[in-house]
């Protein structure tokens, strides 16, 4: 609750950013400063992607976790990525052209000020916030705590919170936090988390700015934000946010690469996801059914894009591997139900459950609804692959949550969050409605203009 | 037709969503230390204090168990349950055990735990080092 721990925090914070344009300049390159600035919310989230495999492995691999050991995990990936830079012949940012400031548009700057000016009332809410939610005290902190504390985390201590064999990210940056802030500092923790959003929004709007006009965007943009569940919960300390970051900056990469544009996405959305695999369970689900539905979406490339996903799948599941062998190795378990099929009796109840939760205007405003139409819109009238793609993701994400209510048998079938984890897991499909209609939208309004189909 | 609904549904949305973080800002800065650093423990614990004392007291490397006896009229309706739970974060890493170094009451019967009551208040939240 002090000022230097807010110092700590944004120096930290810059480190994540410095790690990850590292690795953004290492695949993709920039050819500007501005082009830079433009992607440096998704070179923030790479940073922490990265860097969340990077500690994990350590962590795995008995590195005692010091503040010395994240320090030379970020230096060590930082190094790597120049000298893969460096050998792909990326070269430094060349000069920007001058700005022409009557490109933002109008709305554009509406867009950005009431964003901003939300983040600002967010920063307040979370600056002196105490720690309230169950699932943070009674496992996420405490596992920081014991890390920070011991440097590593001990199995005897593991076994006695909650969930022992959820995946280490989360309490790895959490102690990424402690270290930087100089002590457990549980309520300026918050503001870590508040980074994190920001983080998100800037790399999903800097990713779409100039692909995308500033009317579409821009409302999408603010009502993600505000939409009742979302701007509740945006600083809570728990996994739940930052999971659904990743995973809806690596469909934004996925729809780049679906657009064939460049080589660079594919590697961004195997770091985006295989960050998301080791920071919550439900990470493993979600990264499945991203790649299963860009599989689907490119069903017609079967012979150059299916090698590509295969290989990408499989760095996903290496990624994801060496924590599942650590607690397996120590005796721990509870990351997988008790059977794959669920019992039948639960299953009608359950996808009841999960289309009730996505259709619940109080939760989620109008995301949901709006991210359904879009899809059959674009179907008519846009880009049929990125429907395709979209329409897929949505089904597969809603039955996703229903088989977790209906196969994890000592879940009630309930929205209780308390209870069910159906309401956090059906915020992700929220984020990702509100991200991907812009784009879907964006297809039609372009075709339209242009009398074909066209893609944003 | 979506850009216009999204538009006016965030516009419907922004102020409350907004007013809804000043709230939580203002009614945060009023809390005290204590009340903000317990925080979610306010809503489970018998004793801010004891908290206090027992991070104090008991070694990093020590043990602890937590003891709960019979329900006050005064604690949260949550103590019971939730109480161990959240000892176990304010004194995380230090282990929880049976037989352990120390022990943290509340209201409990402190003839079933010999020792050195090291902390006690009027009521019956101590802290015991076992022999």
């Amino acid at each position: 609750m002090t000022a230097r721990a807010l110092a700590g925090l944004l120096v930290l914070n810059a480190g994540y950013l410095v790690v990850g344009s590292s690795l953004l300049w290492a695949v993709r390159g920039y050819g500007s400063w501005r082009e830079w600035a433009r992607y440096a919310g998704l070179a923030y989230l790479l940073g922490i992607a990265g860097l969340g495999i990077v500690w994990t492995l350590m962590l795995v691999v008995g590195v005692p976790m010091r503040a010395l050991a994240f320090l030379a995990g970020a230096v060590l990936l930082t190094v790597l990525c120049a000298i893969v830079g460096r050998a792909r012949g990326r070269s430094r940012p060349g000069p920007s052209a001058p700005l022409v400031l009557t490109t933002l548009s109008l709305v554009s700057a509406v867009g950005i000020a009431a964003v901003g000016v939300f983040f600002e009332a967010l920063f307040r809410a979370g600056r002196l916030h105490g720690l309230y939610a169950f699932d943070a005290w009674s496992f996420w902190v405490p596992k920081a705590k014991a890390i920070y504390a011991e440097g590593e985390l001990d199995v005897d201590f593991l076994v006695q919170v909650a969930h022992p064999s959820y995946p280490p990210v989360v309490p790895l940056l959490d102690v990424a936090a402690f270290h930087a802030m100089g002590g457990v500092d549980v309520v300026t923790l918050h503001v870590q988390y508040w980074f994190y959003a920001v983080g998100f929004v800037a790399a999903i709007a800097g990713m779409l700015l100039g692909r995308i006009p500033g009317w579409i965007l821009w409302p999408f943009v603010v009502l993600v934000l505000v939409a009742p569940r979302m701007s509740e919960s945006l600083l809570v300390p728990q996994a739940d946010f930052l999971l659904q970051f990743l995973v809806v900056a690596a469909v934004v990469a996925a729809v780049f690469w679906l657009r064939e544009e460049a080589g660079w996405p594919l590697p961004v959305l195997v770091v985006l996801l295989g960050a998301a695999v080791l920071t919550k369970r439900e990470g493993l689900l979600l990264a499945a059914v991203v790649f299963a539905a860009l599989a689907v979406a490119s069903a017609d490339r079967l012979r150059t894009a299916w090698p590509k996903l295969a290989v990408a799948g499989l760095a996903v599941a290496a990624i994801a591997m060496p924590w599942r062998l650590w607690y397996r190795d120590h005796g721990l378990t509870g990351e997988s139900p008790p059977g794959f099929l669920p019992p039948l009796d639960r299953v009608e109840e359950s996808l009841r459950l999960s289309l009730d939760v996505l259709l619940d205007p109080a939760l989620w405003s109008l995301l949901t609804v709006l991210g359904i139409a879009a899809v059959v819109l674009s179907a008519i009238w846009g880009d049929r692959r990125l429907a395709l793609f979209v329409g897929t993701l949505l089904v597969l994400l809603v039955l996703g949550g229903a088989w977790v209510s209906a196969a994890f048998t000592d879940l009630p079938i309930s929205a209780d969050e308390a209870v069910n984890p159906i309401v956090r897991y059906t915020g992700g499909i929220a984020l990702l409605a509100g991200v991907v209609c812009p784009i879907l939208l964006a297809g039609i309004w372009a075709g339209s203009r242009r009398g074909t189909e066209a893609v944003p | 037709m979506c850009v216009v609904v999204a538009a006016v549904a965030a516009a419907a949305r922004y102020p409350t969503a907004l007013s809804e973080a000043n709230h939580t800002a203002r009614r945060d800065a009023r809390q005290s230390y204590t009340d903000r650093e317990i925080a979610g423990g306010n809503a489970v614990l018998p004793s801010q204090r004891s908290m206090y004392e027992a991070r104090a007291r008991i070694p990093s490397d020590a043990t602890y168990e937590v003891a709960i006896g019979e329900r006050r009229e005064d604690w949260p309706p949550l103590a019971p349950d939730h109480t161990p739970t959240y000892v176990r974060y304010v004194l995380a890493p230090r282990h929880e055990a049976p037989d352990a170094d120390w022990v943290v009451c509340f209201n409990c019967e402190l003839d079933r735990y010999p020792g050195e009551v090291v902390w006690r208040d009027d009521e019956g939240n101590a802290l015991v080092r076992r022999a």
